[in-house]
């Protein structure tokens, strides 16, 4: 099946229609038509992670799904993080734990983190490592993001989002 | 639709198989039909003394299931081995099924609870399979081109269930090189209705009716349970691949199930 397709879903709290072909993956999707290029795509096979964004609340990998699915759909990516200058609890917590080596993998991480913590506050160190394993990054090690974490855990609970 | 399209089409659940596999340009279908958009597939349901899961039932979904019982712990706990949390908030069980991986630990379970398949054509009705029955080799099913898994049904357990599962991965949320499941009801000393599986080992998991046998109205023991797992190693006929040879997957194998056995004990 070929021609092009209207999908209007709402990206980071705006309304948006794009045009795109039945087989462009909502990654691609988010980076070519809607330019918003924080989220990365490594693999394009659901390996790596870091294509993650939230869908409907929900992490999921933005490389399995095509866009069309998206359609009517909320979705949050990196960009619809911070509010404003200030940024989110865990983009804050990262910073300040020198969690972030080539970048990479930082989108999927967060988004990653952001819907896993939303969905289950209290997670304990067993289950961010655990969580952790979903998401590939070649340069921390993991050690400091997952202090990072355990950070922003704490500033999200008593920031309330 | 996929009666008109046969071949060409192919039902998308939660794409966690069959995207990658299309990526890859393993698979090449020219009609996608998205399951997603039905209406009330997502809950499970229970009568007749089982566990209905409909085709948009995802893997996450198992992680609460509201039923109590010892059936809603073992999804539980299967559960959270499958990938990671991304790939469980989209992947289905019925989806599982179908991709038909032998390390699955959807497909394990359900031949090893004795879950049955409902499966449906536009022309020829439905038709009811065992999951015994429905893994015919790797990445194989008995299901034709245009019949759709509307439903699978794993009979509840009684309380006094007992179970053990052990998977042994090269890194969490792998796919496992060896897993086992071992339930049974403890009857004063006795295991009896003893049901013990292999998944990942041989090209579809089965059942080891010898195991059961050896287990059956036996007092469960550390003992026992070695010979149990010496047997099973010895039984199986474990397939090669990149990530282990068959020796190796034997040892694997003979280690899962020793693992699994403990773990029913605790
Ligand atoms: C990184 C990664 C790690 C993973 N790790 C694991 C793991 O450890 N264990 C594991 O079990 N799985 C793992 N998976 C696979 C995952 O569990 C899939 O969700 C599952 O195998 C397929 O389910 P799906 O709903 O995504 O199906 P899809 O990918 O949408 O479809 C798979 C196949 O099933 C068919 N199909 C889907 N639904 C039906 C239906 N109702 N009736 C008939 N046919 C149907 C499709 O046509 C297709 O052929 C992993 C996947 C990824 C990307
Ligand atoms: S790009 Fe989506 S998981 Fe790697
Ligand atoms: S920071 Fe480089 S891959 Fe994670």
């Amino acid at each position: 099946m070929t021609g092009m397709v209207d999908v209007t879903f709402e990206v980071n709290g705006e309304r948006r229609t794009i045009r795109v072909e039945p087989r462009t993956s909502l990654a691609d999707a988010l980076r070519d038509e809607c330019r918003l290029t924080g989220t990365h795509v490594g693999c394009d096979e659901g390996v790596c992670g870091a294509c993650t964004i939230l869908l409907d609340g929900a992490p999921i990998r933005a490389c399995l799904l095509f866009a069309v699915q998206a359609d009517g759909s909320a979705i949050c990516t990196v960009e619809g993080l911070s509010d404003g200058e200030t940024l989110h609890p865990l983009q804050q917590a990262l910073l300040d734990h020198n969690a972030v080596g080539c970048g990479y993998c930082t989108p999927g991480l967060l988004m990653l983190a952001v819907g896993a913590l939303t969905r289950e506050p209290d997670m304990d160190e067993a289950a961010l490592t655990r969580l952790l394993g979903a998401n590939l990054c070649r340069c921390t090690g993991y050690q400091t993001v997952l202090r990072a974490l355990k950070a922003g855990q704490i500033a999200m609970r008593a920031d309330g989002s | 639709m996929l009666s008109q399209h046969g071949d060409d089409a192919r039902l998308l659940a939660g794409g966690q198989s069959l995207v990658p596999t299309m990526t890859a340009r393993l698979a090449r279908p020219t009609v996608l039909i998205d399951l997603n958009r039905i209406e009330n597939a997502a809950l499970p349901t229970i009568s007749a003394g089982r566990l209905r899961v409909p085709p948009l039932m995802r893997h996450a979904d198992f992680e609460r299931l509201s039923a109590n019982g010892p059936l809603s712990t073992i999804l539980a706990e299967l559960s959270g081995h499958i990938g990671h949390l991304p790939i469980r908030m989209r992947g289905t069980f019925c989806g599982a099924l179908a991709h038909a991986d032998p390390a699955a630990e959807w497909c394990l379970a359900s031949v090893v609870l004795g879950a049955e398949l409902l499966v449906r054509s536009m022309t020829r009705g439905v038709r009811n399979i065992e999951a015994a029955d429905f893994f015919e080799s790797m990445m194989d099913t008995t299901l034709a081109d245009d019949e759709m898994i509307i439903e699978a049904q794993i009979p509840l357990l009684p309380a006094a269930t007992r179970y053990g599962f052990s998977e042994i991965c090269r890194r969490s949320g792998d796919y496992a090189l060896a897993s086992t499941l071992v339930v049974y009801q403890r009857d004063e000393d006795e295991m009896t209705k003893v049901r013990l599986g292999v998944g990942g080992v041989e090209a579809t998991p089965r059942r080891i009716p010898e195991a059961e046998a050896m287990l059956e109205r036996r007092e469960p023991t550390r003992q026992l349970f070695r010979e149990v797992a010496d047997l099973v190693a010895s039984a199986v006929d474990p397939v090669s691949d990149l990530a282990a040879d068959a020796d190796y997957r034997r040892e694997l194998t003979r280690a899962a199930v020793s693992r699994a056995l403990d773990r029913s004990f605790r």
